[in-house]
């Protein structure tokens, strides 16, 4: 059985996923922790494995969201990601935290702008659409003033700060070529 | 017998990224990867720029500190990290990856206080057993300790306003020596005449043990603008005479008060010629870590792990600020 674990903190959220594409989802966190994300990644990802009764050696590889989001947030997902990673001899791969946001609010065929905060009426956006269950990116993620994008895209609803889905996240398909690297926009 | 564990101790409190791995005082490895170059165009470090490059490197790092070890990672013990003081964002890509490194590979955590770290460097391929003076002067630290114990520190003195080795860069940027010029600007007063321009001693009157060098820097500053043709030379030389003589001075006193023979001069300004001279005229037994574990580095913080073995500290989070005494249990 393959097991994979997908992580994300580029908002003030840590959320944390097992999946597994043979069985399902094994195990979901979400807690809005703002600062003390640092306290509590090691010890839920901990209780993750301890509630799906499964041992970490059993896990097939990790997808970090990359961002864009909180600077430190992105950071601390990251050299999590990495440290888990090596620790146990398995491929890490990145996506983008819009596109795992857009996963867990766009309903099928719809089409959205995915956005987070980035402060003094900019925001971090990109537009996705939800399309047999799948997320196709039609913009790419900028930082943006948030009038000026509603000026453009005027037919499009923005969801901003939304929670993304480490599910989504832990199931993508593997892409090896997708190397870990962080978006600072 | 069982082995002596192997440590491996991870520090990114500023802007160097390093990794160490020892082994009963013997330094096994020891890799810093430095940010001179991205930080030298601002005179000065970038935090936001820092935390980047740590996570850019941090895991070449660790490949170049077990290359250099021989060893596995498998074959590791344990492993260390700064936890604080120190920038709060390189503070946390250091001490993310080091818990979650131990934790996938099932080994102890264990945080480690960067000031105790310097202390602690002295080990380093040698014995010392406390009681002893500790100065640690840096370019974010100028502290003096009392010693008593691994474990037990007593912080008798600290700067009030810049550290030792800041105030060597700074004047090594107006001086137009980059950035981080401390070394230059030592280099250079080797040439000059120490007693050409006559500087105040900082903290002359004082019952403690602090210094302050911010008063030093702004004199020498209003020279150089007064007297734009004053002799560089003179002035590097005429200033370390004087950052050389508060350290030596105060750290000559708390040793009376103390009454320990033995002081320690860790961090990056313990490579300081003349600091090292002055020192060995006030008849105190010096200790000095070797040259590559004086600036910031993982093997002492490796080697400060070594004395306290704490298990299952998943919980630990950074702290830019921290006195060295909230780390005794």
């Amino acid at each position: 059985m393959e097991v994979y674990l997908g992580i994300d903190t580029a908002t003030p959220n840590l959320v944390l996923g097992l999946y597994s594409p043979q069985v399902g989802v094994l195990g979901v966190y979400e807690n809005r922790l703002e600062r003390n994300i640092t306290k509590h990644i090691i010890p839920e990802i901990d209780n993750l494995f301890t509630h799906a009764k499964l041992k970490k050696s059993k896990l097939s590889g990790i997808t970090v969201g990359l961002g864009p989001g909180s600077y430190t947030g992105i950071k601390i997902a990251l050299a999590t990601a990495k440290g888990l990673a090596r620790g146990l001899n398995i491929p890490l791969q990145g996506v983008s935290t819009l596109e795992a946001i857009a996963f867990a609010v766009l309903k099928e065929s719809e089409i959205a702008i995915i956005a987070l905060d980035a402060r003094r009426d900019n925001i971090y956006a990109a537009i996705y659409k939800k399309e047999d269950n799948k997320i196709i990116c039609l913009e790419q993620e900028e930082k943006v003033n948030i009038n000026e994008i509603k000026d453009k895209y005027p037919e499009h609803i923005i969801i901003k700060d939304a929670i993304p889905s480490a599910i989504y996240l832990a199931a993508i398909s593997r892409n090896p070529n997708q190397a870990a690297r962080p978006t600072y926009l | 017998m069982r082995k002596d564990p192997i440590i491996l101790g991870i520090d990114s409190s500023c802007d160097d990224t390093g990794i160490g791995i020892v082994q009963n005082n013997q330094v096994l490895a020891n890799i810093v990867s430095s940010q001179d170059a991205i930080h030298a165009e601002w005179g000065g470090v970038v935090p936001e720029k820092a935390s980047r490059e740590h996570l850019k490197v941090i895991d070449v790092v660790l490949e170049h500190a077990l290359r250099e070890a021989k060893l596995e990672l498998s074959q590791i013990d344990a492993i260390a990290a700064t936890y604080g003081p120190g920038l709060i964002g390189t503070l946390l890509v250091g001490l993310s990856y080091g818990k979650a490194l131990a934790w996938a590979s099932d080994k102890p955590f264990i945080p480690v206080h960067h000031l105790e770290g310097h202390i602690a460097s002295v080990l380093a391929d040698s014995e010392i057993e406390p009681p002893f003076l500790c100065l640690i002067a840096s370019g974010g630290h100028t502290s003096l300790f009392d010693v008593q114990a691994w474990g037990k520190y007593i912080e008798l003195g600290r700067t009030r306003d810049d550290a030792a080795g800041e105030a060597f860069d700074k004047i090594a940027r107006l001086l137009g020596l980059g950035f981080p010029g401390g070394a230059a600007l030592s280099k250079l007063a080797e040439s000059g005449d120490d007693m050409a321009f006559k500087f105040t001693l900082p903290m002359q009157r004082q019952e403690g043990f602090d210094f302050s060098f911010s008063g030093l820097k702004t004199a020498v500053s209003t020279l150089v603008k007064k007297q734009a043709d004053a002799n560089k030379a003179d002035v590097a030389a005429s200033f370390e005479r004087i950052v050389v003589k508060s350290l030596v001075t105060v750290s000559a006193k708390a040793a009376k008060k103390t009454g320990h023979k033995t002081i320690v001069v860790a961090g990056g300004v313990a490579a300081n010629k003349r600091l090292r001279r002055e020192f060995a005229q006030i008849g105190l037994e010096m200790k000095f870590p070797p040259f590559a574990l004086a600036t910031d580095n993982g093997a002492m913080i490796a080697l400060a792990a070594q004395k306290r073995f704490v298990v299952g500290a998943w919980d630990i989070d950074a702290k830019p600020y921290l006195p060295l005494s909230s780390t005794i249990a």
